[in-house]
């Protein structure tokens, strides 16, 4: 350990800024991976919280197969049933309540006495009374909820106050009778309000039927009940549920995690960089240590430690930074799995064993791979006093042409990989890795290449300073060149993800451009993602027709019935009306045909997402079951659709009439006409309507920017990740410049001798760091493009089923490059700033 | 090691060139003072120095290892700035300059030739000599010219476009001389510029500085070890620990 001290422990202290830089570096690359860790997790735990929430202790799950109610009559079936233990019915809906906020909350109904094996709550209330007599304060009160007691607490209400909420056709008073608080603490979004089950049924103007019955009940009990009910029901275990959910936000989870692992990517470079920059400096006391009797291996040794003392106290570091971090990324995805999936409130996760052995490991394992080419570099010295200049410049200079080829040769693997016909997701992420590697392999031949072309063209021209900008980054390769790829790496991610997040935002506003025609839209609140039960009341409807200004209503329908054991979305519209309004983007088919066959016979027209699922396209038939036994349909068409990532097969509302004999209705949107105003249509049906109903009536622009502004809250984690990589970057670029800067203090004391001023001299820094930007903003464009390209036509589709139409921003590509350059110009200012401060004296006396 | 002349000759000036002391010095030095700090105490590297360089003199300073040599020649071009007392070029005091203004008369009023060359080894030999003219803001093809007639005089014609790393000793210090009058300084400062040359280039060396003074009439400060460095300047001095011993009109 005295060699370690001797060669490793002054040389840490000496360069503060360089040791820093390093350490900063490893501990962000560790700290976004930690983050992301912490945040899928977080995710994870919110949205099986807010599963279980509503699961209790249920072992399955009964649910009606059209998405509806089931019938009251089941119950009893249910509870007849041999090896059934417990069954609950649940009315799951939505209202208003004026005193949280205005917004939608989840009320459940349930039967009290049925219900308790389920859920143990305990109750609070203003007399001290139990959980009995709080069920039998539900059961005789029918206006009385429970409120869960974060919620309670958050709106300042208790025991005894009274709730005014609006619920479908009429306003209702509501009393809180007591508060609860779960068994086990959850996310509040997860815990709903409670009432009896009667109760609910008649605020919801029901007379009769439940969304679901809670069971508890062994797997083959379940499983021959579910066979005597037919299939008008489908029994489902809870577990199945959650792991759904888990499942549907597993593609996101992966993606982000490759987006971590490309920030640890540069973490390694700056360990790296930092050896590099020791090696060379440490050049002539090795060379005496070497001839003192040192062996090679002691010498590696020495650095590897060097390298793992980096990484453990970085991975430490990195630990902290990560869970503060999480904080915000956690948000980010919270947000992002609330818009595509179902609304979480994540709460902060918490720092668990297994990420923190796996973040120590990470950086640990990254630590010693980037320390393998410095200790290597160290152990080859020879035992002299050695005076003369590494030679990892020259050599890595001669071996870049062999890295190309690599890299061309990494980069034909993506290619193929690309093209491999395969649903997984693997080949995506491995030909993205191909592509940053591939492209950083090309780098330094194209650095070099750039550096020959600048140099003539600055001998000519520009004059020695800026060639001598240029020629430093030749002459420190082994330092410049894994800058420049570092950079052009976390370039390549901004820009790459950028564009897949523009292509997507474009494609979205065709979409909308194409599908969102209609001037007003209405529908109840409630009407959410896999609910089909909020239904418009007629005479709604028919206040929408009798508006002045309104032309023509066009009403969409939802059903979900189930295809090869997957539940899938039936629409109804009236065709008639759309026709020669709403133009649907086809995949496969034309349109005019597709129309033609809607209206005239028994076709369908299926999303991307089910013709990819179940691999019917045009032509192809589909049998579906109705309300009158099976029926068999033809596609007439394929379209795109962005509202979910579960199949639709959409049909003309006189077919689906014919095959259901359904008339409920879930949506309405007005078509005004000509010149009349949708703002104010919108207003008028409002304070028409807007008193008696529970309703959304929103204008076509209002709509489409609530969509937009849905998508720009699913990718803020991007940015999130983006703006650390950015950041990653800049510590890296900074840093390499640094350790080059403090490398050559003899020579740029020796300019700053011969009359060079510091305008001058920092002119010179920036030349050479933006000549690194460019390189690394060309390559990175070149790789950006190609791996936008990976997501946009293999991750995102195998992700989500969605087509996305691939497009190049001039905008993102502009930033990136403004980004490069100004994150070049920011890393000279420090190292610029050190050197104006040096005295030029002691500068000239450095070796 | 440095022997001493005989004391007349260090002391005074060579009797063939009459030296104006009514106008004003080329550089003074007065009480000049530099001390750095050293285990946790100032040590003084020059205590008390006061000095007067005529124009047009060729000077040499000599003294053993750590007697302040260097430090002495970076006050003069303000390289280094003295912890107390005054230097004055051409009367002005270097103390009241700017950074800026520093780096300027660096570029035009001196011209440095160091002992290890410090020539930028990314360059050639053609772009290094051209570079203080290039910082002065002369044009790329102007400064090419003039380091071309410079490399031509010093005898290095054909060599322009060579690496640095291409040249020997000797040749490079030429070079590093063709740069140190790349801007037609009237003072030039060479800082043991024999020191790294075989005996043989080192006369070249000094042949070449003594025409800087003698047929250019430029004022030459030179930092030596060397007894037959000694005999090309006008005047000697010597240092010891810091302070001036002899010579130091
Ligand atoms: N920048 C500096 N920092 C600390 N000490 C210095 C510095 N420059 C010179 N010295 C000290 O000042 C003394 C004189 O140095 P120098 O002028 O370089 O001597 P010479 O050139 O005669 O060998 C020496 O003791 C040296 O260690
Ligand atoms: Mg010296």
């Amino acid at each position: 350990m005295l060699l370690f001290r001797l060669v490793n422990a002054k040389q840490l202290f000496r360069r503060p800024a360089q040791t820093g830089l390093c350490l900063l570096g490893i501990a962000l690359g560790v700290g976004v991976v930690v983050s992301v860790d912490m945040a899928n997790r977080g995710a994870v735990a919110a949205l099986r919280s807010a599963v279980d929430a509503v699961a209790g202790r249920a072992t399955h799950q009964m649910t009606a197969a059209d998405g509806g109610l089931i019938a009251d009559e089941t119950l009893a079936h249910v509870l007849a049933h041999p090896g059934v233990q417990a069954a609950a019915p649940v009315v799951d809906e939505f209202l208003v309540v004026e005193a949280l906020g205005n917004r939608p909350v989840q009320v459940l109904g349930v039967d009290p006495f049925l219900e308790r094996p389920f859920r143990s709550l305990t109750f609070s209330t203003r007399s001290a009374e139990t959980g009995r007599q709080v069920f039998t304060d539900l059961l005789t009160r029918p206006d009385g909820v429970v409120l869960p007691e974060s919620l309670a607490a958050r709106h300042d209400l208790v025991p005894e106050n009274s709730l005014n909420a609006i619920v479908g056709a009429r306003r209702a008073s509501l009393r809180v009778i007591a508060l609860y608080t779960p068994d086990a603490p959850r996310s509040d979004d997860g815990q709903p309000l409670i009432m009896d089950i009667a109760a609910a049924q008649e605020l919801f103007g029901r007379s009769s039927g439940f969304h679901r019955i809670d069971l508890i009940a062994p797997d083959d009990a379940a499983a021959s009940l579910a066979a005597v009910l037919g299939s008008t029901v489908i029994v489902e275990r809870s577990d199945r549920r959650t792991n759904r959910v888990e499942d549907m936000i597993r593609s996101f989870r992966l993606n982000l995690t490759a987006l971590s692992l490309l920030a640890l990517l540069v973490g390694a470079f700056l360990i790296y960089n930092t050896l590099t920059f020791s090696v060379v400096q440490r050049r002539r006391q090795i060379g005496i240590l070497r001839s003192l009797g040192v062996t090679r291996a002691q010498v590696a040794w020495l650095f590897v430690l060097e390298a793992a003392a980096f990484g453990v106290a970085g991975s430490i570091l990195g630990l902290g930074l990560g869970a503060v971090l999480s904080h915000y990324t956690l948000a980010a995805v919270g947000g992002t799995v609330s818009s595509l999936f179902a609304p979480v409130t994540a709460e902060d996760a918490a720092l668990t064993w297994p990420t923190v052995t796996k973040a120590l490991s990470l950086g640990l394992a990254t630590s010693l791979v980037a320390a393998a080419v410095p200790a290597w570099e160290a152990a080859r010295i020879e035992p002299r006093i050695a005076l003369g200049r590494t030679v990892i410049d020259e050599r890595l200079m001669r071996w870049s042409p062999g890295f190309a080829l690599a890299g061309i040769v990494l980069l034909g693997g993506a290619a193929v990989l690309v093209g491999l016909p395969v649903p997984s997701l693997w080949p995506g992420f491995l030909s993205a890795f191909a592509i940053a590697v591939g492209f950083a392999l090309l780098t330094p031949t194209l650095a070099l290449w750039l550096v020959g072309v600048l140099s003539v063209l600055f001998a000519g021209v520009a004059g020695v300073v800026a060639l001598l900008g240029v020629r430093n980054i030749s002459a420190s390769f082994s330092r410049t060149a894994p800058a420049i790829a570092a950079l052009m790496v976390s370039l390549a991610m901004v820009m790459g993800v950028g564009l897949m997040v523009r292509s997507f935002r474009l494609s979205l506003v065709d979409w909308i451009g194409a599908t969102i025609r209609a001037d007003v839209y209405v529908s109840p609140v409630g009407n959410v993602a896999g609910r089909n039960d909020a239904i418009l009341p007629p005479e709604v409807i028919e206040a929408v027709r009798r508006l002045p200004e309104v032309e023509a209503v066009d009403t969409l329908r939802r059903r979900s019935i189930v295809i090869g054991g997957q539940r899938v979305n039936v629409l109804s519209a009236n065709f008639a009306v759309l026709s020669n309004r709403a133009r649907y983007l086809f995949t496969a088919g034309s349109r005019d045909e597709a129309i033609r066959r809607l209206l005239s016979s028994d076709a369908v027209i299926v999303s991307e997402t089910f013709s990819r699922r179940s691999g019917l396209t045009l032509g192809d038939t589909l049998t579906l079951d109705t309300a009158a036994g099976p029926a068999t349909f033809e596609i007439a068409g394929v379209y795109r659709d962005y509202t979910t990532d579960g199949g639709v097969v959409m049909m003309d509302r006189s077919a689906y009439e014919r095959w259901w004999q359904d008339t409920d209705l879930n949506n309405a949107a007005a078509y005004l006409r000509a010149g009349a105003d949708a703002e104010a249509a919108a207003a008028a049906l409002r304070s028409a309507l807007g008193s008696r109903y529970q309703l959304i009536i929103r204008s076509n622009a209002a709509l489409r920017a609530e969509i937009l502004r849905v998508f720009d809250r699913t990718f803020r984690v991007t940015s999130v990740l983006q703006f650390l990589t950015m950041f990653i970057a800049v510590v890296g670029i900074l840093a390499a410049l640094l350790a080059l800067l403090l490398e050559r203090t003899r020579e740029l004391a020796t300019l700053r001798s011969l009359g060079m001023t510091m305008t001058q001299l920092r002119g010179m820094l920036f030349v050479e760091s933006a000549t690194m930007g460019i390189v690394a903003a060309a390559v990175g464009t070149a790789a950006g493009i190609a791996l936008a390209y990976v997501l946009v036509t293999v991750i995102n589709v195998r992700s989500f089923g969605w087509t996305i139409d691939f497009r190049l921003s001039a905008a993102v590509i502009a930033g990136a490059w403004i980004l490069a350059l100004s994150s070049a110009m920011v890393a000279t200012l420090y190292p610029a700033w050190r050197l104006g401060r040096m005295s030029l004296a002691a500068a000239m006396r450095e070796d | 090691m440095f022997a001493p002349g005989p004391p007349e000759r260090v002391a005074g000036f060579r009797g063939d060139r009459e030296l104006k002391r009514d106008y004003v010095a080329a550089i003074e030095y007065l009480d000049v003072h530099r001390a750095f700090p050293e285990a946790g105490r100032q040590h003084e590297a020059l205590s008390g120095v006061t000095l007067r360089v005529e124009r047009g003199e060729f000077l040499a300073i000599a003294g053993k290892s750590g007697s302040g040599k260097t430090t002495l020649l970076n006050l003069a071009c303000g390289v280094d700035v003295p912890t107390a007392g005054e230097v004055l070029v051409d009367g002005r005091n270097l103390a009241e300059m700017s950074d800026r203004q520093r780096s300027l008369l660096r570029r035009t009023h001196f011209g440095i030739v160091f002992q290890f060359f410090n020539l930028m080894s990314t360059l050639s030999v053609e772009e290094n000599v051209s570079l203080p003219a290039q910082l002065a803001g002369c044009t790329v093809r102007e400064s090419r010219e003039r380091a071309r007639r410079l490399l031509s005089d010093l005898g290095l014609s054909g060599r322009e476009r060579d690496p640095i790393d291409r040249l020997s000793g000797g040749e490079q210090q030429r070079v590093a001389i063709a740069r140190a009058l790349i801007n037609n300084p009237p003072v030039i400062l060479a800082d043991e510029p024999t020191g790294n040359l075989d005996s043989e280039s080192g006369t070249v060396v000094l042949q070449c500085l003594a025409r800087l003074s003698r047929e250019q009439g430029r004022t030459v400060l030179m930092v030596t070890h060397s007894s037959d460095a000694l005999e090309f300047a006008d005047r000697v001095i010597h240092l010891r620990d810091g302070r001036l011993i002899a010579g130091g009109g």
